[in-house]
């Protein structure tokens, strides 16, 4: 049972933090609680047959506890009888799920399963003692050959051939381990030999019954830190989270050297870990001897005055003196607390008129093409395998009522549209008033051009819409031309910002609301209500002698008949609209309405 | 009188030295270490005066307010796609602009293009590093960008002949100091927004792989970056190792707001479809809700049941669901203004790492180590 090597120095402070181990904790809480002697989950020692199986549970008193245990940290008071059967059903899989992970972390196991999962039934499991809790059994995960690990699992797998029993006999994955490690470990073999033969002999003085738990644990352990192929290896961790783990942010700099140092037991000694981890073969050695770079808690210690003990806020830009950054930080609480902010209930009331206006463009809550949606879209492609939605425009060239109704909602929707864009400039040539959009799009065009553009870009838009004589003029009031003279005398790509935002203003207070009362946008819309319109008034037809078609979505209701109309060679005459049946989209309450145009 | 100026903090050595010389230096010192003591005093009170006021903004919770709204129908959503082909841990996806091709990217330095449509693999590059960490694609579609460990992002045309020579094809736009752990095009093809693990994000001309702008301020490693679906505006958020999330200004550089409250790494960020919020996901197991006009939290969406990070946040269209992939192999599907869990979607059999709602808002994407991406709808 000796795999302290494995355990990383005993000095709480030095010990290097699994980057998992925030999780750990979380799950170590609820299976201290499950161990509890009163509260936890019973535990029993059963007698099958000859002999006796010690200290075990069943799983479904361990999801019953937890299902338990789930409802009451929730505040769920509803007792469990008069749940229905669909909210027992998702707090059973919950449970479930929540004790297959706890499982799978090895903190509890079946007594004779190498796969650690949790099932709902009679199976007896058992618990894992803390000393093989993976929080306590870290080092990092070495990719040259030859860690500690696989050493202890060389002696551990060695112990087990030894062993001679049926049940402590090798599986097929764990022999070919033993073959691989055997190869690799060559030179050493004969001291893993002697190790596991120590082992062994200590081992057997045991208790019959504490044995049994103990063998059952070490393999468990085993089972988690080696997995069986195909399960899956939980004590794996993201790589970015393991390369942070071992370099400390900005420690050269004795401003930061608590920051790191706040978060505790994390950085003191990952540097140096990583430090020992870059060169492998010094491994051994230990944190203190490895050539680490200045931990965050020399420097601390050294010198406990304030000016070293003064966290680093993000956000600021870093200053060689203490007193600029605090001074910084001081200007930038003040411009916080001067700055106007909203309260809560405004806030939220804007997400809810933004989710009431787009609750009909959200393929989640309203389905597309059900008999919810007024737009009759195409269906969702991915639920009825049909491109229709995503493709019909471009084959057709119409614009769909959903499309038409978004260019309404929103303005910026309509220009982020390129037909909707299109259409726009259409109507403002017609207008006179076709510059503002085409300059605006110039100046969004340079503010996302390569670097090798922007002069060019810069010098055309100067020379087409700003300059005194230029080809066409834009309308921007003196201040902020003013502003954009400034920023020309530095050209680069958010020269024209100011004045582009402007006339993004102009338009939307102004052209905008002209344009969706426009004869070119009506005239669209009329167009692609018609085309639903009809459509469903033969769906009207058809269903009045089709049987089952009710069940079908409008969508495919539609599709049918176009099917069925094609192949009969009918004609489908045409049908006078009827209004009543698109609801229309109710005007925005909080939109910008239009405003008298200002300082023209 | 150089001595008047305090010694600098970073250089101990050099104080000694001057304590030695002269002894009013080590007076001077001790005024300095006075006059950042009141500093500090000050900056303290204004945060606990901040704080306070903010407070006193939060007049209902979010649930109270959005009690008049009626319950999320259901859903139904299911997995509807398995998209099969990494041979490693998925560690990033992204949607392209149709709506139906995906670009991901796994441990083992693969990038795949998928139709996920057909769940046909159209490209599959491999590239110089493992755990490529992050991948994007371009707006029209046309190019990926993809890097991890190696500390660039490069750059990869996609075209259908030649993929022979695709080694040569890639082209190494960003680098970073330490490796790059989330990568997006920036409105256009021309600009690339790079977040790394040291700390700094940047914006590179594609074209030139020139540096454009590079935003210093996080105090440990940048894991998610996100910009606004709308155009105008030139912001983004950054959130990472330092618990914070930052807004930058694109054309300056600075940060102009800072957000806290997390208890443990950032691993995901995104706007809300409006542009004016954005949720979080964090180590700690919660996501959050923040407001660039209220300047702070506005809803946490936790349990006590759920224990494992959150890798990946995206909302719906309409704002209103927020989906969260997580740690323990879970979607959870969040009501996002009622601040209640709706359902969970189970499928997957290792960690989410990323998850991405498609630009037309049809489906969700999940990626996942367990080598496999799903698409639910």
């Amino acid at each position: 049972m000796a795999i302290p090597r494995l355990r990383a120095t005993a000095n709480e402070h030095e010990r290097m933090v699994h980057p998992n181990q925030i999780v750990y904790n979380k799950m170590e809480h609820v299976v201290r609680q499950m161990l509890d002697s009163e509260i936890g989950v019973p535990i029993k020692t059963v007698k099958s047959f000859l002999s006796k199986v010690p200290s075990v549970f069943t799983g479904a008193d361990l999801i019953s506890w937890l299902i338990k245990y789930i409802a009451e940290k929730e505040g769920d008071t509803k007792k469990w009888l008069d749940k229905d059967k669909e909210e027992k059903e998702i707090a059973e899989q919950d449970a479930l799920h929540i004790a297959h992970l706890i499982a799978s972390h090895g903190y509890l196991f079946q007594i004779d399963d190498h796969v650690l999962t949790v099932k709902n039934d009679g199976t007896f499991y058992r618990f894992q003692t803390p000393y093989f809790w993976p929080s306590n059994c870290w080092e990092p995960e070495n990719t040259d050959y030859g860690t500690m690990q696989d050493q202890d699992y060389a002696v551990y797998l060695c112990k087990r051939t030894m062993q001679n029993k049926a049940h402590l006999e090798l599986e097929d994955f764990e022999a070919e381990n033993l073959a691989k490690l055997q190869k690799m470990f060559s030179r050493k073999w004969e001291f893993v030999f002697m190790q596991a033969e120590a082992q062994y002999k200590v081992d057997k003085k045991r208790d019959r019954l504490e044995r049994q738990i103990l063998d059952s644990q070490e393999r468990a352990f085993w089972d988690v830190h080696r997995p069986v192929p195909g399960c899956v290896n939980t004590t794996e961790v993201d790589f970015r989270k393991l390369s942070r783990s071992g370099r400390p942010k900005y420690q050269h700099q004795t401003l930061n050297a608590t920051a790191s140092g706040s978060c505790s037991p994390y950085s003191t000694s990952a540097a140096a870990a990583h430090a020992a981890q870059s060169q492998p073969s010094t491994s051994n050695g230990g944190p203190s001897t490895s050539t680490a770079p200045p931990a965050p808690s020399t420097s601390s210690s050294s010198s406990g005055s304030f000016r070293n003990n003064y966290p680093h806020k993000p956000g600021l830009r870093r200053c060689t003196q203490v007193q600029d950054t605090l001074k910084q930080e001081i200007q930038q609480l003040n411009s916080r607390l001067a700055k106007n902010v909203l309260k809560t209930s405004k806030v939220i009331e804007n997400y809810i008129g933004f989710y009431e206006h787009r609750r009909l463009f959200d393929p989640h809550i309203v389905m597309l093409g059900s008999q919810q949606d007024p737009f009759q879209s195409h269906t969702n492609p991915w639920t009825y395998d049909n491109v229709d939605l995503w493709t019909h425009d471009k084959i057709t060239g119409d614009i769909s009522t959903r499309r038409l109704q978004l260019w309404e909602d929103s303005f910026e929707e309509l220009l982020s549209d390129n037909i909707g864009r299109d259409t726009l400039q259409k109507f403002l040539d017609k207008e006179y008033s076709g510059e503002n959009l085409r300059f605006w799009w110039e100046v969004q065009k340079l503010r996302k051009c390569s670097c090798r553009m922007v002069p060019v870009l810069v010098t055309e838009i100067y020379n087409e819409f700003i300059d005194t004589n230029a080809t066409s003029p834009v309308n921007v009031d003196c201040k902020v031309m003013e502003i954009t003279e400034e920023n020309l005398k530095n050209p680069n790509r958010w020269s024209f910002d100011e004045a582009a935002d402007h006339i993004f203003c102009l338009m939307k207070n102004d052209s905008y609301q002209r344009f969706l009362r426009s004869d070119i946008y009506k005239d669209l819309l009329a167009q692609s209500r018609k085309k639903v319109n009809h459509l469903l008034d033969v769906v009207d037809r058809a269903e009045s002698f089709e049987e089952g078609f009710e069940t079908a979505t409008r969508q495919q209701q539609i599709a049918l008949v176009l099917i069925s109309g094609r192949t009969a060679g009918k004609c489908i005459g045409p049908v006078p609209p009827r209004s009543a049946r698109l609801p229309s989209i109710a005007r925005r309450p909080y939109s910008n309405l239009p405003t008298v145009i200002s300082s023209w | 009188m150089a001595d008047e100026k305090p010694t600098t903090s970073s250089s101990s050595s050099a104080a000694k030295e001057q304590t030695k010389k002269t002894e009013p230096a080590s007076e001077i010192a001790s005024r300095a270490a006075e006059s950042i003591e009141l500093l500090a005093r000050e900056a303290e009170e204004l945060r606990v005066k901040l704080d306070a006021e903010r407070n006193k903004l939060n007049d209902i919770p979010i649930e109270q307010a959005a009690d008049r709204l009626s319950p999320l129908p259901h859903t139904g959503i299911k997995s509807r796609r398995l998209l099969k082909g990494h041979a490693g841990k998925v560690l990033c996806m992204d949607w392209s602009m149709d709506k139906r091709h995906i670009v991901s990217s796994s441990q083992d330095g693969k990038v795949i293009v998928w139709d996920g449509f057909t769940t046909n693999k159209e490209h599959a590059l491999t590239t110089a590093t493992t755990w490529t960490m992050a991948c994007a694609y371009s707006p029209s579609s046309q190019l990926i960008a993809c890097g991890g460990l190696d500390n660039k992002c490069s750059v990869v045309p996609l075209s259908f002949d030649d993929d022979i020579q695709q080694k040569k094809r890639f082209r190494a736009v960003a680098t970073h100091t330490s490796y790059m752990s989330c990568c997006m095009f920036l409105r256009s093809d021309n600009l690339l927004l790079t977040g790394s693990g040291d700390s700094t994000c940047a914006i590179w001309d594609v074209e030139s792989g020139q540096l454009i702008q590079n935003f210093h301020g996080h105090t440990g490693d940048v894991f998610a970056i996100d910009v606004p679906r709308c155009d105008t505006g030139n912001i983004f958020i950054s959130a990472g190792a330092d618990k914070h999330t930052l807004v930058w200004d694109i054309r300056t550089g600075l940060c102009v707001q800072s957000f806290d409250g997390h208890e443990a790494d950032i691993n995901t960020v995104r706007f809300h479809p409006n542009g004016d919020a954005f949720a979080t996901g964090s180590d700690d197991a919660s996501c959050r809700l923040f407001d660039l006009r209220a300047d702070r939290q506005v809803c946490i969406y936790e349990k006590d049941s759920i224990l494992f990070p959150v890798n990946g946040v995206d909302f719906s269209a309409s704002g209103r669901i927020l989906f969260a992939g997580y740690g323990d192999y879970r979607v959870g599907v969040w009501d996002s203004l009622k601040a209640t869990r709706h359902t969970t979607l189970y499928g997957h059999e290792n960690r989410i790492s990323c998850l991405k709602s498609s630009p037309d808002g049809t489906a969700i994407c999940t990626a996942s180590w367990d080598c496999t991406i799903r698409i639910w709808a």
